[in-house]
């Protein structure tokens, strides 16, 4: 077993309040050299906040900051080894695309001759040719290119952490898509520590190697995407990374808890046709859902909830699904697949 | 025929004749109220001279070869070199107080009424409490005698200083209104990415907030220079008649001077400058948003 590598990264309780709201909520995290991390939530969970603290664009009311094993809470942004891209690319409008990316660079005082490699090599990184994009303003470039610069802006200056306000919220999905495969390949190639912030849970789920879930100002659970996904910890994680539907059982030992099941991990049997030592809820079909790769077969059980079994699609039209609407079902589950959720 | 082609296609490519049908009043009143008038001082600063003021019917060149008596032109001079200290001097002023609002979040309402606040009150009544503010028994002398900085009241009534404040201190409200708003159209967000980049506070004002709310201080400075070129009340009252400007100059003319084709002839040489200051700054305007 090799020594655990420090972090380039820690929040150590940190907790930061508006007025009588509380932001961020004593969120403690450790982020690893390389790592791509996410703070994934709705809108309004603190993620935001959490990463303004990051950056240090707000000051921790309590709690502790920080970065390459030194205490940065009290520092300014620019004392920060930070990069930042920002929501709306924040680029400067009176600038060129060099002049922005060169902004950084001047501002550290490097040498004029050295400032123009470095913004040439900066936009290639990003794709993007200089000769062509070096002079053009920010408003002259689509989306996608502004997003591009804003990048080369903060990777110019090669800070060891770089932060990411939901970057990709303003392009359209097929652009999104193909930025998170550059994000994710740049973070592995620079070695540069990413912390993405986003509200998009595929998002997250595509290009992280882990991911906060945040709600209410706090971390509800820190892992992998397989694990946040397949392990939620709380119904929150359960519900807002992917879909779930939740049943209230007993364990072995006679404690009542809460379970969530993925719809894909139960299944649909004629009554008494179960098999034996799965859990089993009965109920009648109400519709069957289309929706491409899956179909979503909603049933009501007894008590009047409504639950979503996915099924593989197979082939509509060659294979029929034999469940009809009012028909009645059982819904089945093997108990390994049922997620014991924290209270 | 083609004349009518056309003139039909113009109609046509015209947004709508409901548009242009909404516009007449205000086209009209403009003409009846602005039109017609610079017509008549054009007219008159083409004829000759009545000596009880007015003119006589005929056309003379006089009076627009008198504009270029160097008398004059070096009035005109001065008075170009006040407006211009007066308006450099109002911004300096103006954008710090700009600022201050910009950034003060509770207390911006209460700022911005106190800036317009000097408004309410006549222009006139303003300039008399400057000039009692002023004057050798006024309250700023009793104060330096009363310190005993001064033996006898300091000369601050009728001179250029006394001018230039008057000019200054009634200017500063047009001059924070078009700065305040460009501060306020100032994303913050520029300001944070300036400072992740390593900018310190100074820095970004000086590379981000200025020169982005620079349109800004340039039309507060045409808003402030414009009117205090062609202005006499405040140099008449402050400077008594030792501060002559080209405003001073016209009025005369129009009065004691009795003067006026010449009196026309000097107004269409000021409007000329200041359309000239224009010019040029919209081509600029043009060239920010081409670039």
């Amino acid at each position: 077993m090799t020594a655990p590598v420090p972090p380039v990264l820690s929040l150590d309780a940190v907790s930061r309040r508006f007025g009588r709201t509380v932001a961020v909520d004593g969120v403690s995290l450790d982020v690893a050299p390389g790592e791509f991390f996410s703070l994934l939530g709705p809108s309004g969970c603190g993620k935001t906040t959490t990463l303004r603290l990051i950056a240090g664009f707000e000051r921790p009311d309590t709690g502790r900051v920080q970065m390459l094993g030194e205490d940065v809470s009290a520092r300014r942004p620019y004392e920060r080894p930070i990069g930042m891209v920002f929501q709306n690319y924040a680029l400067f409008p009176h600038l060129s695309v060099a002049g922005n990316v060169a902004f950084g660079l001047e501002e550290r005082r490097v040498a004029k001759a050295e400032v123009t490699g470095r913004v040439a090599r900066a936009l290639e990184l990003v794709r993007l040719d200089p000769d062509e994009f070096a002079h053009r303003r920010p408003s002259e470039l689509s989306g996608g290119q502004r997003q591009r610069v804003a990048l080369a802006r903060a990777l110019v200056l090669e800070p060891p952490i770089l932060l990411l306000d939901e970057p990709l919220a303003a392009l359209d999905l097929q652009l999104r898509k193909e930025m998170q495969f550059e994000l994710k390949a740049l973070n592995r190639r620079l070695g540069i520590t990413f912390i993405l912030v986003t509200h998009d849970q595929e998002e997250a789920l595509v290009m992280s190697d882990r991911i906060a879930v945040m709600h209410a100002g706090r971390v509800e659970q820190v892992g992998t995407p397989a694990e946040v996904y397949e392990a939620p910890r709380t119904a929150f994680v359960a519900e807002f990374i992917g879909e779930a539907n939740f049943f209230d059982g007993m364990t072995a030992d006679g404690r009542a808890v809460r379970v969530a099941v993925r719809p894909e991990w139960l299944d649909l049997h004629r009554p008494g046709m179960s098999p034996a030592g799965e859990t089993i809820r009965a109920g009648v079909v109400r519709e069957t859902i289309f929706l491409g790769e899956t179909l979503h077969v909603v049933v009501v059980l007894a008590d009047g909830q409504a639950v979503r079994v996915a099924l593989r699609n197979e082939g509509l039209l060659t294979k029929p699904l034999p469940w009809a609407a009012g028909e009645p079902v059982e819904v089945a589950w093997h108990p390994d697949d049922a997620q014991v959720l924290a209270e | 025929m083609m004349l009518r082609r056309r003139l039909l296609g113009a109609l046509r490519r015209a947004p709508t004749l409901e548009a242009t049908a909404a516009l007449l009043p205000a086209a009209g009143w403009l003409l009846l109220w602005f039109g017609i008038p610079i017509g008549i001082m054009a007219t008159y600063a083409l004829r000759p001279r009545h000596l009880l003021g007015g003119v006589y019917p005929g056309w003379t060149t006089d009076s627009v070869a008198r504009l270029l008596d160097p008398l004059y032109l070096a009035i005109l001079a001065q008075s170009l070199l006040i407006a211009a200290v007066a308006t450099l001097l109002t911004l300096l002023f103006a954008y710090p107080i700009a600022l201050l609002i910009a950034r003060a979040t509770r207390w911006r309402s209460l700022l911005l009424l106190l800036v317009v606040l000097p408004f309410w009150t006549s222009f006139l009544v303003r300039t008399y409490a400057t000039v009692f503010l002023l004057r050798d028994t006024g309250p700023l002398n009793q104060v330096l005698l009363a310190l005993g900085w001064t033996h006898e009241p300091v000369q601050l009534l009728y001179t250029t200083g006394a001018v230039l404040f008057g000019l200054v201190t009634c200017s500063i409200p047009f001059a924070v209104l078009p700065i305040y708003a460009s501060l306020e159209k100032l994303d913050p967000a520029l300001l944070e990415a300036a400072e992740a980049l390593g900018a310190t506070e100074w820095r970004r004002f000086a590379r981000v907030t200025w020169p982005l709310t620079l349109p800004g201080v340039v039309t507060a400075g045409l808003l402030v220079f414009i009117p205090t070129l062609g202005s006499f009340l405040t140099s008449d009252l402050l400077g008594g008649a030792k501060v002559v400007l080209i405003g001073n100059l016209i009025q005369n003319q129009f009065t004691a001077g009795r003067n006026w084709p010449f009196g026309s002839a000097l107004a269409f040489l000021l409007m000329a400058v200041v359309l000239l200051g224009m010019l040029v700054r919209l081509r600029w305007a043009r060239d920010e948003s081409l670039a």
